[in-house]
């Protein structure tokens, strides 16, 4: 007995070490398939807490970031209207500002009406704290309507374009996996030729493009550069004919029955703030 | 009674864990974010030893596995093993504002991504298998190599994560 307890506390780090990674392995190994796993769920529920919390600081943050420059901004604006000359050029690039703010507005407004499938608003919140995933998480849950396998899209530059698609559900928030995944499929079509394909994210490279694989060969005569890709709605998650993407190169090995296109996405990634996450139903119109 | 030096870590890169995945999205360079929880786990490990390196280390893990899609337990294999190699080198080397944090961080971050090529490969995780041949590998070697000396510094200001002191027996 003696022994065994000399034993444990000479090497007792390396116990705690192998100990530790037989957990970890085995949390790996049940954990490798089904992705919704409850008690991740319950856990995340917690974590979202501070997700949601540090999203409000960063909020807060800027806003009061924000907040100081206009400050300066109405210093200045001060300064200048001692200038009467000055003031009445303000006054006309406020009107001229507010103007654009305005078209922008009734642009988005316009954008989500046209939409026809029943939708529901939410704000990333959160993105995945490593670089090798790219997942996000949004500020609605469950308790909203979420589901999983449920399309996400967002507007960007006056286009819809797909983002992802929910591959977890808790309460409050929902896990979105963007199509830059490589492990994301998506049934896709060319919008002019109508040729169809496998869109999914380039695992190979960092690069922002997606790969559109399995396409008849006879659409290297009718595909350009620029070219629209939009969802095929094969498969049933994504609706037909949401934007995914513009042609940007395109390859065709001799040895290979079918060639592959290289999709710049519609939506940029990195300024991605205000999304839709898609219901299957379609929106009853007016 | 947990000690000191265990809590202030455990609470450091759960914070850093947090932040990674919500306000780093507006320090990314080419869509890439410093590996906050890594740069505190070798700090960490490499001034208190492979015990609080290894056991922080899977606890920083396990936090980031809970804020992703990652399979759970991955990010927990991956630091674990990170905490106990830098754990060795304690006593080791002094470690200078500048050069080796950058150096030791910078070298964490390699060690990282064969770890994680290594675990997707044997898991079959196929949407991180080919990161070692990607872009990202290098920025991300770049930012946190460059991102330690000020974290190194910052840290350095916590008592409870200060080089143990040792005692000469004669």
């Amino acid at each position: 007995m003696r022994k065994i307890s000399t034993a444990l506390s000479r090497h007792k780090k390396g116990y705690t070490l192998v100990l530790l990674v037989i957990i970890s392995i085995s949390m790996i190994l049940f954990s490798a398939k089904p992705i919704s796993f409850r008690p991740r769920e319950m856990v995340q529920s917690l974590f979202a807490i501070f997700q949601r919390g540090a999203g409000g600081i960063s909020n807060w943050f800027v806003n009061t970031v924000n907040s100081i420059s206009e400050l300066k901004r109405a210093k200045l604006e001060l300064e200048e209207a001692q200038k009467k000359l000055m003031a009445y050029e303000k006054i006309s690039r406020d009107i001229i500002e507010l103007k654009n703010e305005n078209k922008q507005l009734r642009e988005q407004l316009r954008l989500f009406r046209r939409l026809s499938y029943k939708s529901i608003p939410a704000e990333v919140i959160a993105r995945d704290p490593e670089n090798l995933f790219s997942t996000i998480v949004l500020n609605k849950g469950s308790v909203d309507g979420v589901k999983r396998d449920m399309a996400v899209i967002a507007y960007q530059n006056g286009l819809q374009g797909l983002v992802g698609k929910v591959v977890l559900v808790n309460k409050y928030t929902s896990t979105v996996k963007p199509i830059l995944d490589s492990s994301l499929y998506i049934a896709a079509m060319f919008q002019k030729s109508r040729y169809t394909g496998l869109i999914s994210g380039d695992s190979e490279d960092n690069s922002e493009y997606l790969i559109m694989k399995y396409i008849n060969k006879e659409a290297m005569n009718y595909i350009e550069y620029g070219d629209l890709v939009i969802t095929s709605g094969l498969g049933g998650v994504y609706p037909k004919g949401i934007h995914i993407g513009r042609v940007r190169k395109i390859e065709a090995k001799t040895y290979q029955t079918s060639m592959e296109a290289y999709i710049e996405p519609i939506i940029d990634f990195s300024r991605l703030e205000y999304v839709f996450i898609l219901e299957k139903e379609r929106k009853i119109n007016d | 009674m947990i000690k000191r030096e265990y809590l202030t870590s455990i609470l450091l890169l759960s914070f850093a864990a947090i932040l990674q995945s919500t306000l780093f999205r507006y320090i990314t360079i080419w869509n890439v974010k410093p590996d906050l929880v890594l740069i505190i786990l070798v700090f960490v490990a490499s001034r208190r030893g492979s015990m609080v390196g290894q056991v922080t280390g899977f606890w920083g893990g396990f936090v980031e596995d809970l804020l992703s899609t990652a399979p759970l337990g991955f990010n927990a294999l991956i630091k674990t093993l990170i905490g106990y190699i830098y754990g060795i080198i304690e006593d080791r080397i002094v470690i200078d504002p500048i050069i080796l944090p950058v150096l030791i961080v910078g070298i964490a971050t390699i060690i990282k991504y064969l770890f994680v090529a290594v675990i997707s490969a044997i898991f079959s995780i196929e949407s991180i298998g080919a990161v070692l041949v990607s872009s990202r590998f290098l920025v991300e070697i770049l930012y946190n190599s460059l991102s330690a000396p000020f974290v190194f510094a910052l840290l350095s200001l916590i008592k409870s994560l200060k080089p143990r002191e040792k005692t000469l027996s004669l």
